[in-house]
């Protein structure tokens, strides 16, 4: 807040900042925004509308009130379920963002999983003096 | 929890095809998109962007035309510019109340640099074409739409429309033939490409 406050009053070196950049710059994006304080404490305010009763139910129902095991997963699933109605509201860069922390989807989670699972067994015993043992190992590999 | 943040990415709300299809026009440079595509409808929302079909008026070959959300620099700047903030502070506390040395700085840039990349679509298309020729090479089974360069900007990106179906709805013994293609692929790029390409769809 102080340095949008700063950048509003002493908007210095950042008076040409009027375009975004292409690829990400963080001093230009600083700068473009330094020179917005409005915008930012709007935007600011809508993402703490959004995630502070979020933040506080959670504290609520599982540090101050601990549920009971089942309950737990019945509410954790709700907290879940307002989790993405509140980032779907924040708009697509928090989608985006979510998706890449999350990382992997189902399909391709259920994918590694099954690629893990797939490899057949070696023996437990690789006979040494076969002429064919390392040619077989590397086929099992 | 991950099977309802699963559902994020369908949950995205597409915009109204009137200010989708304005930014194409916008993009393209042309006030009639009739003469360049025909049968033209949406069939996907993304977070950043949302997917049309259309069929091009010149080849009669069916195309996804991928645009770009209004605004979406703006939007998605501000955040990360919220991001560096939230970052500063916590760089700040880490310093001050722990021994850790700080990270979140680097950390959140990091992320940044990667998610704001992914704004230009004429970087994807460039990609997009230097993995088709990579893999090309390699005779790697797998099928990189083309690129159609002339209806391709940094806000659309027009390439050849591949029927499939997603990954997630595929039946187990689909997923254990496509497992070989999979590490093939992964592989070749690790290890021979040098390049790795994370946003593969093994359809």
């Amino acid at each position: 807040v102080l340095s949008v406050g700063i950048g509003f009053f002493l908007p210095l070196g950042t008076l040409v900042a009027r375009y975004l950049p292409r690829s990400y710059d963080r001093q230009a994006v600083r700068d473009y925004w330094a020179q917005r304080p409005i915008s930012v404490a709007r935007r600011l305010g809508h993402v703490v509308y959004e995630l502070v009763p979020l933040a506080g139910s959670y504290v609520r129902d599982f540090l101050i009130v601990s549920p009971e095991v089942e309950h737990a997963v019945n509410l954790q699933t709700l907290h879940a379920s307002q989790l993405r109605e509140a980032l779907t509201n924040l708009g697509p860069a928090w989608v985006k963002g979510e998706s890449i922390l999350h990382g992997l989807s189902e399909g391709e989670s259920s994918f590694l999983v099954q690629f893990s699972d797939s490899f057949s067994f070696f023996l437990n015993q690789v006979d040494n003096s076969s002429p064919f043992a390392p040619i077989w190992f590397h086929q099992q590999c | 929890v991950l099977k309802e943040l699963q559902k994020l990415c369908d949950s995205v709300r597409p915009i109204p095809d009137e200010v989708a299809l304005q930014v194409i026009r916008e993009e393209l440079k042309e006030p009639d998109l009739n003469r360049i595509f025909e049968d033209m409808h949406l069939v996907a929302a993304a977070s950043i962007g949302q997917v049309y079909k259309a069929k091009l008026r010149s080849t009669g070959e069916n195309v996804a035309i991928k645009v770009q959300r209004p605004e979406m620099r703006k939007s998605f700047s501000l955040d990360l510019f919220l991001l560096q903030k939230y970052g500063d502070v916590l760089d700040t506390f880490t310093s001050l109340f722990t021994k850790q040395a700080p990270f979140h700085k680097a950390l959140f840039d990091n992320f940044s640099k990667g998610s704001y990349s992914e704004l230009d679509y004429e970087n994807e298309a460039k990609n997009q074409v230097y993995f088709q020729k990579e893999l090309k090479e390699r005779k790697c089974k797998v099928l990189i739409p083309n690129v159609y360069q002339q209806y391709s900007t940094v806000r659309v990106l027009t390439s050849q429309w591949i029927e499939g179906i997603k990954l997630a709805d595929s039946p187990k013994e689909t997923i254990r033939e496509l497992i070989p293609v999979g590490v093939e692929l992964f592989l070749i790029q690790l290890l021979d490409i040098g390049a790795f390409h994370a946003g593969k769809k093994l359809e």
